[in-house]
Parts: C-alpha cells; sequence; structure tokens
C-alpha cells in the first residue's frame, strides 16, 4: 500500500507538466494574445491610444517571445516559487491568489460541510422511509434543487434579500469595511454577505448529495446481507447506520475526490452574478483576457488538488473497502 | 444450555415448538395481491425438523420469513397465528401479534429462531470481518465482553468445522468459499443456541460435495444442541435426508403433510406423487423419457379457482376440482391431504 501510495504521488508531476502544456496551449490557440484583447477592451472604453504602444505593450511583456520560450522561462521560475506576474492586474500572481484564497475557501468549506452534512441524513432518512409522505416532499425538493442552476436561484435570493433588507448583497464585504483589520463587525458583515452564495450553492449541492445517498441506501437496503443482519436480531438503527450507509458511502468517497478541487472551482458563474472575490472570478477572467501566468497558475493548483484529491479517495476506498487492494 | 431452556422444567413444555396457523401472507404490488402464503398451517416439534418442500414460488421462504416477521413492505401478514412456545410454554407467544420493529421481537431474533439462508455468498456484509459479524450477533443476546464473544466465536467457526478458527475470524466473506461462508452463517445463526433453526435452502447455491458437508454438520450439531430445525428446500433428496416431518406446498398452500417415511413409501396428492416420478432413478431401466409434470407453475397473480394444482393434475374431476376448494385432511394416522380423491365428506369451501 505504501509503495502504491509512493507511485501515485510521483506521477502527479508528470501529469501536472501535461496539464500544463496542455492549459498553455488551449490558451495561445485563439487568434491574438494578451495585447491584442487589451487594445480591444481599451478601445471599446474610448481609448484609441492604446493601438500605438502595442509593439511596445508586447515587448515590456515579453509576449514578443515565442511560445515555448516564454512557457520554459515561467516554468523554470514557477519551480523556484515565482508564479510570475499578471498581465491585467499588474501585480505578482501569488499575491492575487494570497488575496483571494481564504475568502474562496471559507464560502466553498461552509457551503460543503452544510451540504453533505443536511445531504447525508436527509437521503438515508429518505431511503428508509420510502415512498412516505415525507420521501416524496424531500424528492421533490431535490428535483428542483438540481433542476434550477445555483446562479438563478443566487439570483433570485439576491432580489429577495434586496426587497427585504433594501441592499444589494452582492460581493462579500460592505465597502466601508474593504480595506479595515478583521473586527466583529466586519465578520458579521461578511456572513451576512455570505448567506446567499452558501444558501444558492448548498442547495443544489444539498440535493445532490442526498439523491446519492437515498439512490444507493435503497440499493443496499435490497441486499441478503441486510436480511441476515435483521436476522440475527441486530436492531434496525444499527442495520441502517454501521452497515447499510457503510455500504453506500462508494459513490460519494469517489466524488470527495473531486470536491477538493472544487472547493477553488465550483460555482463560478454564481461568483460571477454575485461578484464575489473568489479565484473562480480572477479564473474566468484570466482565461478570457489571456492572461497567461495568472490562468496557468490557477489551472497548475485545479490539477494538483484533482490529484490529490483522487489519491486521497483511492486511499480511503481503500480503507474501507477490504475488497479493493492495489499492487 | 441457554438461560431460557434452564428455567423451564420438562413437564410443563408443550409439545409443539412453534405452531402456524391458517397464516396468510399477501404482497400488495400494483399488478395485484399476491396470495404468497394462503392458509398454512405447520407445526415444528421440539428438536424435531420440519421439511418445508415446493418448487420456486410456492411460498416456502415467505413462510420462513414471517415466523421471524422479516417479510417487508409490499408483504403483510393478513391473517393467522404464529405460537411460539419457547419462553411462554403454556400458551405460547404469537409473534404475529408483535409490533416487526418491537425490541421484543429484535430479542427473538437470532437469539431464540436463527435463520440461515440460500445465498451464503451475499449473506454477509463484504465490510465487515467474519469474527465481527459473528460478534456482533453474540453481543446483541448475551451479556459478555468482547473478549469473550471473540472467544465464543473461534469455537463456533470449529463447531462448523472451520479450519484454522482463530484465523478466518480476521478474514472478510470476500476470501473464503460459498461453503466456508455458509459454514460461518451456521456458526453464527447458532452462537447464541436458538430453539429453532430455519434454514432456507441452505445448500442450494453448494456444490453436491459441500451440499453433503453441510448437511451432515447440521445433523450433527442439531443432536448436540438439540434444537429444533424448519428445513426448506425443493429438494426431495436433501428433504429425505433431514426431515421427519414434511409438508408439500403448492401456490401458498399445504397440499400434504406427513412424517417422511409414510410420505416416501405412500404419497397421496397428486402433486406429490408427481413429483416423486419425476426423480430419475439410478438401475431402474425407462423406456425412454423422465417423468414431468405438465404445464407450467400459474402466475401467483391468477391463482387458479377451486384445487389450485387441478389445471396440471393428472387426477382431475371435472366440475369437482376446479370448483371447490380441498381441505387438508387426515387420512391415515399423521397423514394429511388436501384432495378430493381422498375427501370422504365432500368439499366444504365453495370457491
Amino acid at each position: 500500500m505504501a509503495k502504491y501510495i509512493l507511485r501515485r504521488v510521483v506521477a502527479i508531476l508528470p501529469t501536472l507538466l501535461l496539464i500544463t502544456i496542455f492549459g498553455f496551449l488551449v490558451m495561445e490557440a485563439p487568434e491574438g494574445d494578451y495585447v491584442t484583447s487589451y487594445i480591444i477592451r481599451e478601445y471599446g472604453h474610448g481609448n484609441t491610444e492604446a493601438a500605438r504602444i502595442e509593439d511596445q505593450l508586447r515587448e515590456f511583456l515579453a509576449l514578443d517571445r515565442p511560445v515555448y520560450e516564454r512557457f520554459v522561462t515561467w516554468l523554470a521560475r514557477f519551480a523556484q516559487g515565482d508564479f510570475g506576474d499578471s498581465f491585467d492586474l499588474r501585480r505578482p500572481v501569488r499575491d492575487i491568489i494570497n488575496n483571494r484564497i481564504g475568502l474562496t475557501l471559507t464560502i466553498s468549506l461552509a457551503t460543503f460541510a452544510i451540504s453533505w452534512g443536511i445531504g447525508i441524513p436527509l437521503g438515508v432518512y429518505s431511503a428508509t422511509h420510502q415512498y412516505s409522505k415525507s420521501d416524496n416532499f424531500l424528492t421533490t425538493v431535490t428535483f428542483v434543487g438540481l433542476g434550477l442552476p445555483d446562479f438563478l436561484l443566487a439570483l433570485a435570493f439576491l432580489i429577495l434579500g434586496w426587497q427585504l433588507t433594501g441592499e444589494v448583497l452582492t460581493g462579500l464585504q460592505s465597502v466601508e469595511f474593504l480595506d479595515q483589520p478583521w473586527s466583529l463587525a466586519k465578520l458579521l458583515d461578511l456572513l451576512k454577505h455570505m448567506v446567499i452564495p452558501v444558501c444558492a450553492v448548498v442547495i443544489t449541492g444539498t440535493a445532490w448529495v442526498m439523491r446519492v445517498m437515498r439512490g444507493n441506501l435503497l440499493d443496499q437496503l435490497g441486499k441478503d446481507y441486510i436480511v441476515t443482519l435483521r436476522a440475527k436480531g441486530v436492531p434496525e438503527r444499527v442495520v441502517i447506520w454501521k452497515h447499510a450507509v457503510k455500504n453506500s458511502l462508494h459513490p460519494l468517497i469517489a466524488a470527495l475526490g473531486q470536491t477538493l478541487a472544487w472547493l477553488i472551482n465550483g460555482f463560478t458563474i454564481t461568483s460571477i452574478v454575485l461578484e464575489l472575490p473568489t479565484i473562480q472570478t480572477v479564473y474566468l477572467n484570466a482565461t478570457l483576457q489571456q492572461d497567461v501566468y495568472l490562468a496557468g497558475t490557477i489551472l497548475i493548483l485545479i490539477g494538483f488538488l484533482v490529484l490529490i484529491g483522487t489519491l486521497l479517495a483511492d486511499i480511503i476506498l481503500a480503507w474501507m473497502d477490504p475488497r479493493i487492494r492495489y499492487e | 444450555m441457554p438461560p431460557i431452556l434452564s428455567r423451564i422444567s420438562v413437564t410443563d413444555m408443550h409439545p409443539n415448538l412453534l405452531e402456524i396457523t391458517d397464516l396468510r401472507t399477501h404482497f400488495f404490488t400494483e399488478q395485484g395481491v399476491v396470495p404468497a402464503v394462503d392458509g398454512v398451517s405447520l407445526q415444528v416439534k421440539r428438536g424435531g425438523t420440519l421439511g418445508v418442500l415446493g418448487e420456486s414460488g410456492c411460498g416456502k421462504s415467505v413462510t420462513g420469513f414471517s415466523i421471524l416477521r422479516l417479510v417487508r413492505p409490499p408483504g403483510e401478514i393478513v391473517g393467522g397465528a404464529i405460537r411460539y412456545y419457547g419462553r411462554e410454554t403454556v400458551n405460547g407467544e404469537d409473534l404475529t401479534a408483535l409490533d416487526a420493529r418491537s425490541e421484543e421481537l429484535r430479542q427473538l431474533r437470532g437469539a431464540e429462531i436463527a435463520m440461515i439462508f440460500q445465498e451464503p455468498m451475499t449473506s454477509l456484509d463484504p465490510l465487515f470481518t467474519v469474527g465481527n459479524q459473528i460478534m456482533e450477533a453474540i453481543l446483541y443476546h448475551q451479556d459478555v465482553s468482547k473478549a469473550e464473544a471473540g472467544k465464543i466465536a473461534v469455537e463456533m467457526l470449529d463447531k462448523v468445522r472451520m479450519p484454522q478458527p482463530a484465523d478466518v475470524i480476521k478474514q472478510y466473506p470476500h476470501q473464503l468459499s460459498g461453503g466456508m461462508r455458509q459454514r460461518v452463517m451456521i456458526a453464527m445463526a447458532l452462537s447464541c443456541e436458538p430453539q429453532l433453526l430455519i434454514a432456507d435452502e441452505p445448500t442450494t447455491a453448494l456444490d453436491v460435495t459441500t451440499e453433503a458437508q453441510i448437511l451432515e454438520l447440521m445433523r450433527e450439531l442439531q443432536d448436540e444442541l438439540g434444537m429444533a430445525i424448519m428445513f426448506i428446500t425443493h429438494d426431495l433428496g436433501v428433504i429425505a435426508e433431514m426431515a421427519e416431518e414434511v409438508a408439500v406446498m403448492y401456490l401458498g398452500k399445504v397440499v400434504e403433510q406427513s412424517d417422511i417415511q409414510s410420505l416416501f413409501a405412500d404419497p397421496q396428492h397428486p402433486y406429490t406423487r408427481a413429483l416423486m416420478q419425476s426423480i430419475p432413478k439410478i438401475g431402474q431401466k425407462t423406456d425412454g423419457r423422465l417423468e414431468a409434470i405438465r404445464g407450467m407453475v400459474p402466475s401467483p397473480r391468477s391463482i387458479p379457482t377451486g384445487c389450485p394444482f387441478h389445471p396440471r393434475c393428472a387426477s382431475f374431476i371435472a366440475d369437482v376440482c376446479n370448483v371447490r376448494a380441498p381441505r387438508l385432511q387426515e387420512t391415515k394416522r399423521g397423514h394429511s391431504v388436501s384432495c378430493f380423491l381422498y375427501e370422504d365428506g365432500g368439499g366444504v369451501n365453495e370457491a
């Protein structure tokens, strides 16, 4: 097992390299580069002068160099911990990520914890009370949750919040707190702003967890070993929670592997709709503007989390299920 | 000896351990009501073996599940009584009157009435060790420590002739063969020394050699522990080896009931006779084909009127068998049959 884990960890590096090369190539694929898109945007804002510094700008950003040279230079510096600068924000990529990672994780971890914390017990309840009134009610709610995208819910909540409080609760902080040090008032302000995105994403998240849990548990409850457990006088509560639920966790744990990357890469559209200062919004903009070093760094981060997450999920599965052995 | 038995003196014991009277277990499906068990009466003698014989879908397994109240919706016991004379020995207690989820019934399951099943491959939880699962049965019924339960588990595995029981206890079900898993199931079922073991086709999924070993083992353990066995099977050979009393079931009803010798020497119901004739006999020269019962088992959703066997019966009497339902009547001492060929006073239940 230790050997297997070591092999998987070692395999992460070449995989990441491939992901990065591919990511770079995709960003280079469209016509033009960051400078072209910058000039077009400036032109749109009425700045016709920008076109005149096109070549200078390209040279300044080293965009006149061939792609492989830029890639290799950046990667060499990346290996030493220097992720490069963002073209558009004119700041080191490291600072941008550092500034946003805290709030991003706060929202996504809260969302994750709540949707799994509610979803699993509700799924179990739903399965153990199959076709009862409460199960039918929960199933209906689930379908609504799965059917409506979270950004649409976020928009609806935004309007609702505005109608109720008269405030437009976009972002994660009110303007007056933006550059303030942390205080209780600032924390409360943050919590107030978190309600809308967390609620919106939790609804779809919970719906998914519930649906998976209910389906798998029903599957397990129909199996022979459940009858054996009941026949030997094991209390129903133990039959469900110790045996049936443990046997139903496979797909959820497999999904846990994706969740790690989802923490900085999930609910992107909701982030944009609500103007949240998260990594997702930066990543999308960087990709649109061909801000390659910023986008490339975030891509590597996401790739790394996917690989680590999958490895963790595989280890947990092997630990939980004696039938799974990696040799 | 289990604590229950030691409290009871031999004199006030009811001769039967279990009496099923007119049991009706129906399944309320969307396509209609399926009367899987429809008026079954059976008795299991203390320490004896009752064989329940029948082909797939005759309701023999549902009868077994009904005793432990393990029938799940849409199935439901709609009538009859299951009297168990284990604790309340004079009047017995009616298991159908208990709530299927009650603590009372839970204490009965596994401790007094245990069950083993047809599919040893899927009847154990794949995520827990064999030892853990046997100990679980012990810990929920006996006041012993975990260490003691572990010791009992090893002893039980040894008792079912499991090689290296102390190692097997740490293994997972998928590491064992079908025969070994069935031994684990038996060890688990007998770990609390139940008074009744319901064996639902325990050897059907096993190969013939393993089957012989398991049957042998069950007989030995029965002698040693003195429990009664209700042996459910479709296999006439297995019944002949295991049972003292036999009930033959067809479409949710008992059609013939007798001791084993009388049943094989003098099968009376046309269905039983047809079953006997359909066994190939070694050394007996036949001039052609093996006898088979004509037709198919009707769908349980459209059970024929009158005697349920009449469309396939070789001795069908027109305007009698398809109109009225025969009653189970004693034709000689200890031998009952439900057929108009043997009915003297004529059918009673108008269909």
